[in-house]
């Protein structure tokens, strides 16, 4: 895999090399070169990619064991195990989706006289269900249980210390139960065999976040819980908009990004001193990426563009100094050093050998 | 176990005095050295990609064939003042654990061996906080090398 990285990283060299001296032979050779390399690196990506059902296959004994341990009745559901992961994503998932399954059917679906007293099935439904959505795989764990109560986390993130009083109050129901994933909090207030053992859902999520995925959670009291993971397709090289602000080039994944434009100065207008711009009625809050990267003014731009960008619900428009172009690149880590730093989610190398970083747009968005 | 009678290119036994080769460096008119067996390589000054929100003395990363090098500030890190680079500015490349860095220094001396005993810094220097990076200060008949504790300065997060 790093070789085909290597292969395509001077692939981008010699295209660049090409359009600087303007040798027309060398573009034209390396246009069918760079089909070749496109399909090449699409075998490799096949070869690499593994049906999910690897995982999953161990996951119905599991389920069963537990269940009889418990004294429960549970029926579990896998759907979309044809679904296919990169091999390395296959190796580090099936621990966090173990430890999911495992709190749904310990502190999720209830005891089954307890069910009944609800008016539920007697038997409680679990799934495990993996499928496609644009350039990820999403995978879900879900469960027709008693759901996590906003109210119970909320109390105990104030008793762990996490939060204050007012600031749990002010906090929705579905940013309150998001608390699951911070470290230092385990809701099951004792500790069982099947899912406490010590390994809390910030494990959980940190492992996921490691894979460059998002962990989510979506719950109703009494009616269950879905645990979301999204998982990127392919780890190692991905389309990217490359950028400059100032001197420096930063590359923002393709898959964040919904669309560009070119601006006027004016065009940038103010809601309660927070800059905006109106784009096709809509209404996107900007980040002016020199200030919030402190990168040094060198000189002034005639032109602004402004690359709108969405993670999840939320939308900014990044405003750059140029949009380079759209370029495959290939995601090296940043390595131990940057361990706290979120703002990037990697580095790549350009076809001139120097580095530019990658914007991690969820973390922008925050 | 034999002891192994360590030679100088004169056939003289240095054993006595423990001679550890170091790789010798200059931070504007100071010397300091790294031991030999810490050290990878030593690179030309190449650009070097800055990293917003990282430690101020960590001036960013290079491509170190293919893969990403954090190159690190020593200057900055020992409180030493900036100068700008020259054509003999050089990044010492370094292993710390299984974390390779660089560091950025003004020029490279060459290949020295000290054979006394180490001149221990706490002694020498009384600031607390430079000292934890300094692991010792070698005396070449008056030539001081001031040996860096890499550890320290790499200061890994965690």
């Amino acid at each position: 895999m790093n070789l085909m990285g290597e292969l395509v990283i001077n692939k981008v060299r010699l295209e660049q090399i090409g359009q600087t001296h303007r040798l027309s032979e060398l573009t034209e050779t390396l246009e069918q070169m760079d089909r070749v390399t496109t399909d090449l690196q699409n075998i490799v990506m096949k070869v690499r990619m593994v049906p999910v059902s690897q995982v999953f296959n161990r996951f119905p004994r599991m389920v069963r064991d537990v269940t009889k341990e418990l004294n429960k009745e549970i029926n579990l559901t896998i759907e979309g195990e044809e679904t296919e992961l990169d091999r390395t994503v296959i190796d580090e998932i099936g621990d966090p989706i173990m430890h999911l399954l495992r709190n749904s059917l310990d502190h999720g679906v209830e005891m089954p006289d307890e069910r009944v007293a609800k008016g539920k099935p007697r038997v409680g439904e679990v799934g495990l269900i993996a499928r496609h959505e644009g350039n990820n795989v999403v995978i879900m764990v879900t469960d027709d249980g008693k759901g996590i109560d906003p109210d119970v986390i909320r109390r105990k993130a104030v008793e762990k210390g996490l939060y204050t009083q007012d600031e749990v109050e002010k906090l929705d129901d579905a940013d309150a139960v998001r608390i699951i994933f911070l470290p230092g909090f385990s809701t099951a207030d004792k500790i069982s065999d099947i899912s406490g053992r010590g390994v809390g859902m910030d494990v959980v999520r940190s492992k996921i976040e490691a894979l460059s995925g998002h962990v989510d959670v979506e719950t109703h009291v009494n009616e269950g819980s879905v645990f979301k993971i999204k998982l990127p397709l392919t780890l190692a090289i991905i389309q990217a908009m490359m950028v400059r602000v100032q001197d420096e080039m930063y590359a923002i994944p393709l898959g964040s990004i919904d669309s560009t434009i070119n601006i006027q100065p004016e065009d940038i207008k103010t809601v309660q001193n927070r800059e905006v711009i109106v784009l096709r009625g809509e209404i996107i809050p900007i980040i002016r990426m020199e200030e919030t990267l402190a990168v040094p003014h060198v000189k002034d731009w005639d032109e602004i563009f402004v690359v709108v960008v969405h993670s999840g619900e939320s939308k900014a428009g990044l405003l750059v100094d140029k949009l380079i172009g759209q370029q495959e690149i290939v995601i090296k880590t940043l390595g131990n050093l940057f361990m706290g730093l979120k703002m990037f989610s990697g580095a790549t190398v350009l076809g001139d050998g120097r580095i530019a970083l990658i914007l991690d747009v969820a973390t922008m968005l925050q | 176990m034999a002891k192994e009678v360590l030679t100088n290119d004169l056939g003289e036994d240095i054993s006595m005095g423990e001679g550890i080769q170091v790789v010798a460096f200059k931070l504007r008119d100071e010397e300091y050295g790294l031991n030999i067996f810490q050290v990878q390589e030593i690179r030309n000054l190449v650009d070097i990609t800055r990293v917003p929100f990282s430690a101020s003395y960590i001036k960013g990363v290079i491509n170190l064939r293919g893969s990403v090098l954090p190159v690190i500030d020593l200057k900055k890190r020992l409180g030493l003042e900036p100068t700008p680079y020259t054509d003999k500015t050089r990044i010492v490349t370094v292993k710390v654990g299984d974390l390779p860095v660089g560091m950025l220094v003004d020029s490279v001396t060459e290949v020295l061996t000290i054979r006394s005993r180490l001149v221990d810094t706490k002694k020498a220097i009384n600031d607390k906080d430079i000292g934890k990076f300094l692991s010792g200060i070698g005396n070449i008949d008056g030539r001081l090398v001031i040996m860096l504790n890499l550890e320290e300065i790499v200061g890994l997060p965690g």
